[in-house]
């Protein structure tokens, strides 16, 4: 007889019928095919610098703006975690 | 983690607030899971985390984020620079900035360098390795106060924060003129020589197999004298292939076969190496045995090669190749190491 030694904590994943139940509704009523309204979702990569015409772009050439303020960050970096207290 | 990105994510959003780009859709709090080295683990800082992670958002955490982790690993923890930032008078930032007041107000006090109790290079991405150590060096715990009204902790790690997230804008800035990175990390020469041994396709019995750009000696006591002292030889890879040399798994007969070995002898003057057996399903081992056995060999890497060709005589199916290397005492015989791996190819 097989020993019964599955005592992760996965179980939870497994077999009941609120989990089933969950998954099968999951499946059936929010995970279908995306709608249109996904299509607006961000796209990867996103622009770091802009070009010399001042379009948005992330391929780098040597006629590029560059967009930040190293010190700027700094600072802003620095707001953050002190005043959010979030690291 | 939170703080880095959303520090970088303003700079962008500012920047491209009128072009209509995606940055408008990314939200400043996605990333907090990161602080403590997640929950609390203390693995990965959330500041060595956030970085690349931000990078990833612009397709460059390839290009970059070997080198913030390096950045923050080799560095002298807490920096100057924040500190300058806020105290100087640059009347572009501080407390006196027009443009900044309401940043400054809200925000705590950064402590002035010279009163700053330690600076500290991690010499290790890990949360818990780099606070640890800090901690140690100032003599606090992470919730001693400091008279600016923050901890000595924080204040540490926010500094080093706002220092990585500046430090990471300044290398995208230079990637966006010069598709580089304008800081390259090089491994240290100390964990390189471990890598030489220690990598992703080494011999799991002999030199466990790992993926690691990290100090090895914050973790691992890792001098040869100690941990590899009854260590002489590794036997990396044991292989077949062609007549010419070009690796081959499945022969037929009358077919050229070459038995290949790569091994490494470590340390200098002292190594003997031959084979005391290699068996394959047909008289190669014998071949093998008298090729080697007069050699004398230096620390080195060694690839040798037995040319035989598969035999009528030989049994179809499955084949093996063991080869047993011993390592001895040039001068006294006495045997020092031995290993052996095992290899299989097909015969058709």
């Amino acid at each position: 007889m097989k020993k019964e030694t599955d005592l992760s904590r996965r179980k939870f994943l497994k077999g009941s019928v609120i989990g089933a139940g969950a998954l099968t509704a999951g499946f059936a009523g929010g995970l279908g095919v995306p709608g249109t309204a996904h299509a607006s979702l961000p796209v990867l990569p996103l622009p770091y610098c802009k070009d010399s015409g001042g379009t948005p772009t992330n391929t780098p050439n040597a006629s590029n703006q560059t967009v930040l303020d190293p010190d700027d960050v700094r600072v802003m970096t620095w707001w953050y975690y002190s005043s959010q207290g979030k690291g | 983690m939170q703080s880095v990105v959303s520090g970088l994510m303003q700079g962008f959003k500012a920047a491209f607030a009128s072009d209509g780009t995606d940055w408008d859709f990314i939200p400043y709090d996605m990333l907090t899971y990161g602080g403590g080295g997640i929950g609390g683990w203390g693995t990965l800082c959330g500041i060595a985390n956030g970085c690349p992670a931000l990078c990833n958002l612009i397709g460059l955490h390839g290009a970059l984020g070997s080198d913030i982790l390096g950045h923050y690993s080799s560095t002298e923890w807490p920096p100057a620079s924040l500190a300058d930032i806020y105290w100087d008078d640059d009347p572009t930032y501080g407390p006196s900035s027009a443009g900044y007041s309401g940043i400054w107000s809200a925000a705590k006090t950064p402590i002035p360098d010279d009163e700053v109790l330690a600076k500290v290079i991690p010499y290790s991405p890990l949360c818990h390795i780099s606070i640890s150590k800090w901690c140690y060096a100032a003599g606090v715990n992470l919730g001693s106060p400091n008279p600016y009204g923050f901890t000595h902790k924080n204040d540490r790690c926010g500094k080093i924060a706002a220092e990585m997230a500046g430090y990471t804008a300044e290398l995208i800035n230079y990637y966006a003129l010069n598709g580089a990175s304008a800081d390259p990390y090089a491994i240290p020469a100390a964990t390189a020589d471990c890598l030489t041994c220690h990598y992703t396709g080494s011999n799991p019995n002999i030199a466990p197999a790992q993926i690691t750009k990290m100090d090895c000696a914050e973790c691992h006591a890792v001098t040869p004298d100690a941990v590899h002292q009854g260590l002489r030889m590794i036997v990396e890879s044991v292989w077949t292939a062609d007549g010419s040399g070009t690796p081959k798994n499945t022969f037929t007969s009358g077919d050229p076969i070459q038995y290949k070995v790569r091994f490494h002898l470590l340390g200098a003057g002292f190594s003997f190496v031959k084979t005391a057996d290699s068996k394959v399903k047909d008289s190669a081992a014998v071949k093998m045995l008298k090729l080697i056995k007069s050699d004398t060999l230096v620390a080195a890497t060694y690839e040798w090669t037995f040319s035989d060709t598969i035999d009528p005589t030989d049994a179809l199916g499955t084949a093996k190749v063991v080869m047993k290397l011993k390592c001895f005492d040039y001068q006294g015989g006495n045997l020092l190491d031995k290993q052996e791996m095992k290899y299989k190819f097909t015969i058709v």
